[in-house]
């Protein structure tokens, strides 16, 4: 076949003088036919005609011909004979006849081929040129990689920069590509492109090689000529068998030469690959695999990133806050990941754009939809199922896409036989909705809607629900090559209900709410090729609603009780530059300036200077109005990286940051739970700050297919909270009184090894870090274990992960992942004493004992249906493992005194193998 | 409302293939030097007992140590103080102090070794009287209730304790017993059938109306009992305690059973030390745990016979294993069967009944003393004074 291909196209090449195409004169032929070879009939058509024929004997051997003409022409016997079979032909000026199985040829080059316009107009293929799709494609690729782009007005002065700039997109589905590579190599000047898939560089004029990679995609070339400031518009082709190059391939460059540090970015692609806990991709526990980042137990979604708590992390899904990232008690993570694209973690070296929370942003972005036609994918697990579809509204201007998610969860609890299973009930859903528009070349709308609920009900008493909605608008414009401005509104909204109607005197429904409204501008300038300016401004309204407790039914007794709604305002500006001093060193230097007001109508309760605050010494009781500032902070952050490159392929790293978080999450418990609540910063709960300063160390090895890193940091967190022993959490109206101010610092370094690329790829860490708090105050009540260091309840000294995967075929993968990590640490009962009849337990201090360590292995197999290109649906099958050992590790361990003595339990969840069987589609 | 989360993350394991193992921590801590105080100023009557003991490590299996010879004062806020004097090892009591409403008390303790500690000044809580004492059944559970109200709103804190006692019968009557070696019948007062049991509560029982509109406890669970359980076999019997508590004492218990009942799931909250409300009054001196109470106690008894339940929870007890049972033969070949004959009989073995052979007695039932005497289950032979 290929060789046919090639064959055909040297004929082309051959008969490229061409004639015109209707030089073609009639040439008749006779005969009669009885299932002859077509070799038969080539031979009477030669030796009765001038013509010649070309073709392949194992294309035409089975064809039979039964056929009588009388004086016909040639092409319509060929015609005849090759209808209803796969065989084509055409006839060049000079008498050839050349037959092609599966496609046509054309045979002369269209008239206007030498006539073509100049360097900004594409190829027009002929009419005749009826190539197949990849065909056409891979022409066009290879024509756009061999082409000269001409960049800005030809000029014969060629000193000084011009300014490129374009946005990448997929080929397939037009949809801009996140985080591809933009680069030449001399000078080593890249960027990758941001969310919109939008790049701009600064060149020296005269003639370069841009270079163009990214995961999963093609990459490509593009010779340029910079004459000045212009624009280019860059196609990738999908990475048809994207298993080949699995891992972040854009990363090789970036990760030694960016100047970013402590950032973790993960395709989808990448992600689909690893074994799956409970039949589906979970970016969030894809995301604990990565070095530094952690969590208190299986099953939940709360990320403790560098020693810090599972409130400090910034988790924007499409630049909208995300309150509670998980689903179903934490077993599945909020995000639908048929809809997603990419996600970025920052650990450190969180640049100025980003502000509110203390220890690390998780963006994550989700695909904008197909640009050119309509496609879905879905897929089917034991506990859920889940359809997206996406496509063009107005072809190459206008996208949508739609993603949904449900189990069927409360249908397997019905057919469990247990029957106190049997009237629990258990269930999710979410619903994603993007459009994005396309209002010419410089603008560009992007919607976003996110929508969630879960709800469940054990065993016929309370039940619990609880939602997330959250939608963006952002509007790109593009001013010129140098500067663009995004302008983004947000809105989200985290809810929960709990609800018990046992008894009808005691029914109650609680409710929590908060929501907040932000809107933000930001300003991207390429100054040159030297400085990247950023500067933006945002506000963010935030609105709680810390309690509501109502009755429920006529019977109720229950009195209703709501906390006062609690308002702040948190207003930012920020500007950053990046600066490439030499091609050796690269800086960013940027600083961010937030403003908080807590503002009324409120109440304030005032307690005496210097006292424990407790509710029995309140003092005064304070009101202020609607709009009323009660209380306001503000601060500096400053944000700075440096990169200094050792060799081209070793560099070391700094960075610093600070940040501030005016609104942060109330918990007495381990882990994120459903009804946790949300405590804007007030008179007496500070916002938190946070320091970071991390160094590291960076190398590409063996052909830029091995990374090796380190990172190490020192980290300090001013006025985190933690609880006094016994604290109530829920519908307190002097909540002060149950907290502590404490202060926090973690510390630790990470190693990792990764092999990019190859059959066996993936990634190697190892982890040591520690993180204590600290809550000392004159008063023995706000004070944990006498004032001294603690380590926090997500303090794991040691954490080992391995991920890898090994591809036996274009079908086959298979995939590792091995955790390995300290247990956390706990409170333990130190002595027991009787009371009352029955034996109860005096604890030790706060953390200082550990439950045993935690090891897990997964296993997975991804089998890939055939790769032909055209079909009706792609289809794939996943078959997975997770903890293949059954280790039963412990999730907790606890002390009950139960009829009088005391038991010690150690709980694991997932204390056997879980196998999982995973049917994924796309059409 | 966080308990419901142990219940849950119990409700995913099972679902998810999870388990609950035993575990003992690795900490084995033996130098334990805390105080337990039990302390209660009952004002009906005057009575104040204090309990004093030592905690012990994890790991000892032995009991605790009674405190001997402290000194325990208590005190009221006008100057009065009354000695409790101890009536058994670590127990301290006094009785007919005289009450006054409104006052406050506190106790003061001064240990053997000198140590001094002292409750916080307590106020006196009255205790309404329990409204009603209920039960009902579902499907596998039969649930004690308690219903109460205290429109003068002297407290809105309860806490309960109860005695339950019930009539059981062993699986096999004995009709005689073996003197020497000749079998005669059983008086009256020697029957080892019917016995009785009680047992306290040990959990920690409390309720609070702080969130409801009108102080009304109303279908407050106490106690559980399983279909099937000996208790429910022939009469059962639940004295319920019902006392009034200070805010203090709520808070204190809240906290205890919340860390001693129901911790350590990752949704419950996080153990933590509860001291309570007795303080040392030299910091270097060895801690001091538990709480000093007033007020007063009014309790209901209800009874629960066979009959009332429904109809599927009538059974008799389980038998184990007692049948069939084995024969003692008259005469050698006057049974099929015979384990031994009455010229093999002596005091170690039990017997059942007689077995006749038209009217001549062929033998009697040999059984054990687990099947036979209802003592080995716990219970005693006496009929407590209450008992109907």
């Amino acid at each position: 076949m290929k060789r046919l291909y090639s064959w055909t196209v040297i004929c082309i090449l051959i008969t490229i003088a061409a004639l015109p195409a209707s030089a073609q004169t009639l040439r008749l032929i006779s005969g009669t036919y009885d299932s002859v070879r077509f070799e038969q009939i080539v031979l009477d058509i030669e030796k009765q005609t001038p013509y010649h024929f070309y073709y392949d004997h194992r294309a035409t051997d089975s064809l039979r011909v039964s056929m009588s003409f009388q004086n016909s022409e040639v092409a319509a016997v060929l015609g005849e004979i090759f209808s209803g079979t796969d065989l084509h032909f055409a006839v060049d000026g000079h008498n050839n006849i050349f037959v092609t199985q599966g496609r046509e040829i054309m045979a002369a080059l269209p008239d206007d081929f030498f006539n073509q316009g100049g360097p900004q107009n594409r190829i027009q293929t002929g009419p005749a040129f009826d190539y197949t799709e990849y065909e056409k494609r891979e022409k066009q690729k290879k024509l756009a990689e061999s082409r000269l782009y001409s960049i800005g007005p030809k000029s014969t002065n060629m000193v000084g920069n011009g300014t490129i700039a374009g946005s990448v997109r997929d080929a397939a589905s037009g949809e801009p590509v996140i985080g591809a590579a933009v680069y030449v190599e001399n000078p080593m000047v890249g960027i990758s492109t941001d969310q919109f898939g939008y790049y701009s560089l600064t060149l020296p004029k005269g003639r370069h090689e841009l270079k163009i990679k990214s995961i999963g995609m093609k990459s490509t070339v593009r010779h340029i000529m910079v004459y000045g400031d212009g624009k280019l518009e860059i196609e990738l082709e999908q990475d048809v068998t994207p298993l080949k190059e699995v891992v972040i391939e854009s990363e090789k460059d970036v990760r030694v030469t960016g100047v970013a540090m402590g950032l973790e970015k993960l395709d989808i692609k990448t992600m689909k690959n690893m074994p799956l806990a409970l039949g589906e991709t979970d970016i969030m526990k894809v995301v604990l695999t990565l070095p530094g980042v952690q969590t208190v137990g299986e099953g939940t979604v709360g990320l403790n990133v560098r020693g810090g708590a599972t409130n400090q992390n910034l988790i924007l899904f499409n630049d909208a806050v995300v309150y509670n990232p998980s689903h179903l008690f934490g077993f599945f993570s909020t995000f639908n990941p048929d809809v997603l694209k990419n996600v970025e973690l920052y650990k450190s070296g969180i640049t100025a754009d980003y502000g509110g929370r203390l220890s690390s942003v998780l963006d994550v972005s989700s695909r904008e939809g197909n640009l050119k036609k309509i496609s879905g994918s879905g897929g089917i697990s034991p506990i859920t199922g889940r359809l997206t579809l996406e496509g063009p509204i107005i072809k190459d201007k206008t996208s949508f896409l739609i993603g949904a998610r449900t189990t069927y969860s409360d249908w397997i609890l019905t057919k469990l036989d247990d029957p106190r299973l049997n009237d629990s009930k258990a269930s999710f859903y979410d619903v994603n909705l993007n459009i994005s528009h396309k209002f010419g070349e410089k603008d560009n709308l992007y919607l976003s809607g996110y929508m969630s609920r879960d709800k469940f009900k054990l065993d016929q008493d309370t039940s619990y629900s609880y939602s997330d909605r959250n939608a963006s608008v952002k509007w790109k414009h593009i001013f010129n090559n140098r500067l663009f401005a995004v302008l983004t509104g947000g809105f989200s909204r985290y809810q929960y209900a709990v609800q018990s109607d046992a008894n009808p005197v005691n029914a109650f429904n609680m409710n929590f709410e908060v929501r907040q409204l932000n809107g933000k501008l930001d300003f991207n300038y390429f100054l040159n090729s030297k400085h990247t300016i950023s500067a933006g401004l945002s506000s963010v309204r935030y609105q709680l609603k810390p309690g509501n407790l109502q009755p429920e039914g006529p019977e109720s007794l229950v009195m209703s009780d709501v906390l006062e709604h609690e308002q702040g305002q948190e207003s930012a500006v920020y500007i950053g530059d990046n600066f490439e001093a030499s091609p050796k060193l690269s800086l960013y230097a940027g600083i961010r300036y937030s403003y908080y007001q807590y503002l009324g109508p409120k109440t304030v309760y005032t307690y005496p200077a210097g006292a424990a605050l407790d509710a029995s010494v309140i003092q005064d009781t304070l009101h202020y109005d609607k709009g009323k500032n009660i209380a306001s902070y503000h601060g500096a952050e400053p944000r700075f990286s440096a990169r200094y490159s050792l060799t081209d392929k070793m560099s070391v790293k700094f960075s610093y940051n600070r940040m501030r978080q005016y609104i942060q999450m109330l918990s007495n418990t381990t882990a994120i739970t459903p009804t946790d609540i949300w405590k804007l910063s007030d008179t007496y709960v500070k916002p938190q700050i946070g320091d970071q300063y991390s160094l590291g160390f960076y190398a590409t090895l063996r052909k830029s297919t091995i990374d090796v890193s380190v990172e190490a940091y020192y980290k300090t967190m001013e006025n985190s909270l933690d609880f006094k022993n016994g604290a109530s959490l829920l519908l307190n109206h002097h909540i002060e009184t149950d907290v502590v101010n404490a202060q926090g610092k973690a510390y630790g370094a990470e190693f990792m090894i990764k092999k990019a690329a190859g059959k066996l790829n993936g990634w190697i860490s190892y982890t040591w870090s520690r993180t204590f708090l600290q809550a000392k105050s004159d008063n023995e009540s706000e004070t944990v274990n006498e004032g001294a260091w603690y380590p926090s309840s997500y303090d794991k000294p040691h954490a080992v992960n391995f991920v890898g995967n090994y591809k036996f075929s274009r079908r086959f993968n298979f995939s590792l992942n091995t955790t390995y990590s300290t247990g956390r640490p706990i409170t333990l009962p130190l002595a027991k004493y009787e009371l009352g009849g029955s034996t109860r337990l005096y604890y030790s201090d706060r953390n200082q004992y550990r439950i045993p360590d935690y090891f897990r292995i997964d296993v997975s197999i991804n089998v890939e249906g055939n790769h032909k290109i055209k079909k009706l649906a792609h289809s794939s099958w996943t078959f997975a493992v997770y903890n293949l050992t059954g280790r039963r590790n412990a999730y907790s361990v606890f002390f009950r005194s139960e009829n009088g003595q005391v038991n010690g339990y150690k709980l694991s969840v997932f204390g056997q193998p879980i196998p999982t069987i995973t049917y994924n589609f796309k059409f | 409302m966080r308990g419901e989360w142990s219940k849950l993350l119990l409700f995913v394991s099972l679902v998810c293939g999870g388990c609950l193992d035993p575990y003992s921590p690795p900490v084995s801590e033996t130098d334990v030097d805390i105080l337990v105080v039990d302390g209660f100023f009952d004002t009906n009557g005057g009575i104040a007992t204090v309990v004093l003991s030592k905690a012990i490590p994890l790991s000892s299996t032995e009991e605790a140590d009674a405190e001997t010879d402290a000194t325990v004062t208590l005190l009221d806020d006008a100057g009065s103080n009354y000695q409790l004097h101890e009536d058994s090892a670590g127990h301290y009591s006094v009785t007919g102090v005289p009450v006054h409403t409104d006052a406050q008390y506190r106790i003061h303790i001064r240990t053997q070794a000198g140590n001094e500690y002292q409750s916080s000044l307590m106020g006196v809580y009255p205790t309404p009287p329990i409204d009603s004492v209920g039960w009902i059944t579902d499907d596998d559970e039969l649930t004690i209730r308690v219903n109460t109200h205290d429109f003068s709103n002297k407290t809105k804190y309860f806490r309960w304790t109860y005695e339950e006692t019930w009539a059981y019968h062993a699986a096999v009557l004995s009709q005689y017993k073996v003197v020497g070696r000749n079998w005669v019948d059983r008086q009256p007062d020697e029957m080892i059938f019917y016995c009785w049991n009680s047992q306290p509560s040990t959990n920690i029982i409390i309720g609070s109306t702080v969130r409801l509109s009108e102080n009304i406890i109303s279908q407050a669970p106490l106690a559980y009992i399983k279909k099937g359980s000996q208790k429910l076999g022939m009469k059962y019997s639940i004295l319920v305690s019902q006392r009034g508590l200070s805010e203090e004492e709520y808070t204190y218990l809240e906290q205890l059973k919340k860390t001693t009942e129901s911790v350590g799931g990752l949704f419950d909250p996080q153990p933590s030390q509860v001291p309570g409300n007795i303080q040392r009054l030299d910091p270097s001196t060895p801690l001091a745990v538990g709480f000093f109470g007033v007020g007063n106690t009014v309790k209901q008894r209800i009874f629960i016979s066979i009959s009332d339940l429904p109809d599927e929870w009538q059974f008799s007890v389980p038998q184990g294993g007692c049948y069939p049972p084995d024969t003692v033969c008259a005469a050698p070949g006057s049974l099929k069967i015979c384990t031994m004959t009455f010229a093999d009989l002596n005091e170690g073995v039990m017997l059942g009944s007689a077995i006749y052979k038209g009217i001549s007695l062929v033998g009697i039932t040999l059984t054990s003393p687990s099947c036979a005497d209802c003592r080995t289950q716990g219970g005693v032979l006496t009929k407590p004074d209450f008992w109907p």
